[in-house]
């Protein structure tokens, strides 16, 4: 094979592998599929948690924890629908639509580690209470409970990781919104 | 506005380019999706300050590469066995094995180093030695040094394959 040969057939070979649309789009319609499969798993919690309490309280006569769990759940899922509002697709097919889009996103997601954190107490305020008051146990005995303690253990990791989420999409943020600027040439 | 329009020209006609010289860099399929994002994105930043002191199409893959050199900086490990470039398309016979040859070929160019991955990928590409030297910033005799090593070792590698 001469070498000019073994040149061409190098690249026929390397032009024939590309065949996934080089799309920038792309990355928007891998966060709308995400964002579809949060929405179903949230679903699935709903049912799974909401539909198991409301069975228990039927079963066990007693509904108040059952309505307290559900309020918490329209009071997520209320906020979910308000944040999400406008960000599932690009409002037009234009290249700048994908960086606003981004920004919305980047921008409901930052709200709901807000909402994410008072969700957290509220939830863990109310089944600690609720717990502790079934129980009827002294609080020392109560909170050194392992189920307890665990809980009790994995609030900071929890709040920790938000607070780390938070500064990532922050940094995101800026970064995204002196990308519009430029473009917008502010 | 005629940034949008230039963005969205330039990346229509390079665009299967940058995704081969993406899938030169990277290791796995989004991966390679990832870091063509990266070349897009920063394209679109880069594009209002274009002079016309080189081609457009110099100046994008000027950018591609500084991308995919960066991409390398993060990664640190740049290993070939988790390759996946699967084609969504349905595959006839003739065109699976045109591509096996294509992925056999991309595998080898992984593993030669960076400087000579460079050189090889834009020939690939149709790209002269003059408008390499621009893109990298190197001379042209350099060019065609590293041309000439880089197929020695492609075709060494291609042959240890076989």
């Amino acid at each position: 094979m001469s070498v000019d040969t073994e040149l061409e057939a190098w690249r026929r070979q390397w032009q024939t592998q590309t065949t996934v649309p080089a799309d920038l789009r792309k990355k928007v319609e891998r966060q709308s599929r995400n964002m579809r499969a949060i929405l179903i798993a949230r679903i699935a919690l709903t049912v799974v948690v909401g539909g198991g309490y409301t069975a228990w309280a039927v079963i066990s006569r007693d509904g108040v924890f059952a309505l307290g769990l559900w309020l918490i759940l329209i009071g997520a899922w209320s906020f979910a629908w308000i944040n999400g509002r406008g960000n599932w697709h690009p409002v037009t097919s234009s290249s700048a639509a994908f960086v606003e889009v981004s920004v919305r996103r980047c921008r409901a997601i930052h709200r709901a580690t807000i909402f994410a954190g008072i969700l957290f107490v509220c939830n863990l305020l109310f089944c600690l209470a609720w717990v502790y008051h079934d129980l009827n146990l002294r609080l020392w005995r109560f909170l050194t409970m392992p189920s307890v303690a665990i809980v009790l253990v994995c609030t900071p990791i929890f709040f920790g990781w938000l607070v780390w989420f938070r500064r990532k999409k922050q940094v995101e943020l800026a970064y995204l919104l002196s990308l519009r600027e430029q473009r917008n040439g502010v | 506005m005629d940034d949008d329009l230039r963005f969205d020209r330039l990346l229509a006609a390079n665009g299967p380019a940058l995704v081969r010289l993406a899938a030169s860099y990277t290791n796995t399929a989004s991966d390679r999706d990832d870091l063509f994002q990266d070349i897009a994105v920063a394209l679109w930043e880069a594009l209002p300050r274009f002079r016309g002191d080189c081609s457009e199409r110099t100046f994008l893959f000027r950018i591609a590469h500084n991308r995919g050199i960066a991409h390398l900086t993060r990664r640190r490990s740049p290993g070939i066995e988790k390759t996946d470039l699967r084609d969504p398309r349905p595959d006839p016979e003739v065109e699976l094995s045109r591509e096996q040859e294509g992925q056999r070929l991309l595998k080898a160019i992984h593993r030669l180093p960076v400087i000579y991955r460079q050189v090889i990928t834009l020939t690939l590409e149709g790209i002269g030695y003059t408008e390499i030297a621009e893109i990298l910033g190197i001379g042209e005799s350099n060019v065609g040094v590293r041309l000439n090593r880089a197929r020695q070792m492609l075709r060494e590698l291609l042959e240890n394959r076989k």
